[in-house]
């Protein structure tokens, strides 16, 4: 069990904010507020499963989920409208990546999978088996590029189709499919060596 | 774009991906993130496909009602009254699921949560339900945290560990809903709670039930305020600030096939011992990756993960400077493996 502890805000130094009398008149857009509150509720499960799966461990999850939104909250203004789940991805790339050398730094285990090992008396069978599955899962993931394997969790896991994909990471349409093929190669010769031996 | 088959939908590889579904974060870190983020909590909870109803009474009852189709991605309900807020949420049931929630509080003198939650599938239920007290002095980030887990066979409860910090909750689940299901937790200025009806969460509890349904429940309740709030069946206690308290159900997929998708426990070691490795090869400690390498060779000989194996043991190999031998074991595992996608990072490895 983790602290839930708040993330405290640092200090961005940002440019300080023109005059008013320089700026251009505020379009009339939701109120901040509002359009990070939907932004949340909108967003905030597909920010945390897909930091799972890009390999940020169960006991660190809900912080690394906090730490993207107060990242977008801090640079809202500056988030185009309707690009917001491209720039929570972004952002989730980079602190996912963060997390897993902080990780490796620490030397833990995700002790949700380590629990799916270990813990069988106390789960019943069938959610250590997709614990264990799981586990499989990103051990496969974990082994991809991190640019095959961002295509591959949004294709696989989000289902977003490939046009959204592009859209979402700024990428060319061929550049996503033919990640997305790699992706696919690779995942399903791990997947069929590793079932091979069950 | 041709877009192709997901592999979701794949015979053989569905079900190792679709054990990501169930990942999902809990009603408690979404508020928790909600919070941090300045964002009111009541409304922090949501559901993005049934919609749910809430209805509340004065000091009495709040009853939330939704039912999931079978395979509907999420189901939400989430009942607020007077300063008390109650959800319960639904993921990826594999069956239909109905959650109800009902939160009872006497608002004048004090205020009282009955958290009463029921699941039903075609094939077997599980209850919850209860009231109780509890005392909460923290805000309520601290009570958010995942807390006691529970897992429950049909009609049988195992172990709990503390939801807070400061206190501990066990719950049973019950089979059928006919059966009493008692919760009980201790906060910080002690509440305990027994027999049908009575359960009150602090902190949280997640249980599950096994056979053909799976069902997680978690529930989460929380004071915050000034000072204290205290949340007691009895109402003898004067609540001055409010409270809140969440629920949520999450039915896992129904039982995974066997064979195909479903990863053998052999596997599962085979992972942990090769994750050992790695783990101890970033933390530089090469004796100690060495040895896990030497355990994996030792038990599984011919194991699904040799060629992890085989490139972890490269790894450490070059790490303990070793390079000769480094480059022999990468020469040999590029000869054997010459089209694997790990060979890229053995050939990187040997520069």
């Amino acid at each position: 069990m983790h602290e839930a502890t708040r993330p405290t805000p640092k200090v961005e130094l940002e440019p300080e904010p023109a005059p008013a009398s320089m700026r251009a008149p505020e379009p009339p857009a939701p109120t901040s507020e509002d359009r990070l509150r939907a932004m949340f509720d909108a967003n905030f499960d597909f920010v945390w499963r897909s930091l799972r799966r890009l390999g940020v461990p169960s006991a660190t999850v809900d912080d690394a989920a906090q730490e993207v939104f107060l990242v977008a909250s801090r640079k809202l203004a500056s988030i185009e409208l309707g690009r917001e789940r491209s720039f929570l991805f972004a952002t989730a790339l980079r602190v996912a990546s963060t997390a897993r050398r902080a990780q490796s730094r620490r030397g833990e285990h995700d002790e949700q999978a380590v629990a799916g090992l270990v813990d069988h008396a106390a789960n019943p069978e069938e959610q250590a088996d997709r614990q264990r599955a799981r586990a499989v899962l990103d051990r496969i993931l974990a082994e991809m590029e991190d640019d095959l394997r961002a295509v591959f969790v949004l294709y696989e896991l989000e289902e977003l189709t490939m046009a959204e994909i592009a859209t979402t990471l700024e990428l060319a349409p061929g550049t996503v499919a033919s990640r997305l093929r790699r992706a696919r190669e690779q995942f399903q010769e791990t997947a069929r060596r590793l079932r091979g031996h069950q | 774009m041709s877009e192709p088959t997901r592999l979701k939908d794949d015979p053989a590889l569905g079900a190792l991906l679709r054990s990501a579904d169930a990942d999902a974060p809990s009603a408690a870190s979404r508020r928790a993130a909600a919070l941090a983020l300045g964002l009111p909590v009541a409304t922090a909870v949501t559901g993005t496909t049934a919609s749910a109803a809430a209805t509340a009474t004065s000091g009495g009852t709040a009853t939330a009602t939704t039912g999931a189709a079978a395979g509907a991605t999420t189901a939400a309900v989430a009942g607020t009254s007077a300063g008390v807020a109650g959800s319960a949420v639904a993921t990826k049931a594999g069956v239909s699921i109905v959650a109800k929630v009902a939160i009872g509080l006497s608002l004048a003198t004090g205020a009282g949560v009955a958290v009463k939650q029921t699941l039903f599938a075609p094939t077997e239920q599980a209850s919850i339900e209860g009231t109780g007290r509890s005392s909460a002095t923290s805000g309520s980030p601290s009570a958010t945290e995942p807390g006691a887990r529970l897992a429950a066979g049909p009609g049988s409860v195992t172990g709990a560990k503390p939801a807070l910090d400061s206190g501990s909750a066990s719950a049973s689940v019950a089979k059928s809903a006919l059966e009493s299901a008692s919760a009980s937790v201790s906060g910080p200025k002690s509440a305990s709670v027994s027999g049908p009806k009575s359960a009150s969460v602090a902190g949280s509890a997640s249980a599950s039930a096994s056979g053909s349904v799976s069902a997680s429940v978690s529930g989460a309740a929380s004071a915050s305020g000034s000072k204290s709030a205290s949340v007691s069946v009895a109402g003898s206690t004067s609540a001055s600030t409010s409270a809140s308290g969440s629920v949520s159900a999450s039915g896992p997929e129904s039982a995974s096939g066997s064979g195909s998708g479903s990863a053998s426990a052999q596997l599962a070691q085979e992972v942990a011992l090769v994750d050992a490795a790695v783990v101890a090869l970033r933390k530089g400690d090469v004796a100690a990756a060495l040895r896990s390498l030497d355990e994996y060779e030792r038990r599984f000989p011919s194991g699904a993960l040799a060629p992890e194996a085989a490139v972890a043991r490269i790894e450490a190999t070059f790490a303990s400077g070793d390079t000769t031998k480094g480059r022999a074991l990468a020469d040999a595992f590029l000869a054997a493996h010459p089209d694997s996608p790990l060979a890229k990072r053995v050939q990187r490895l040997g520069r």
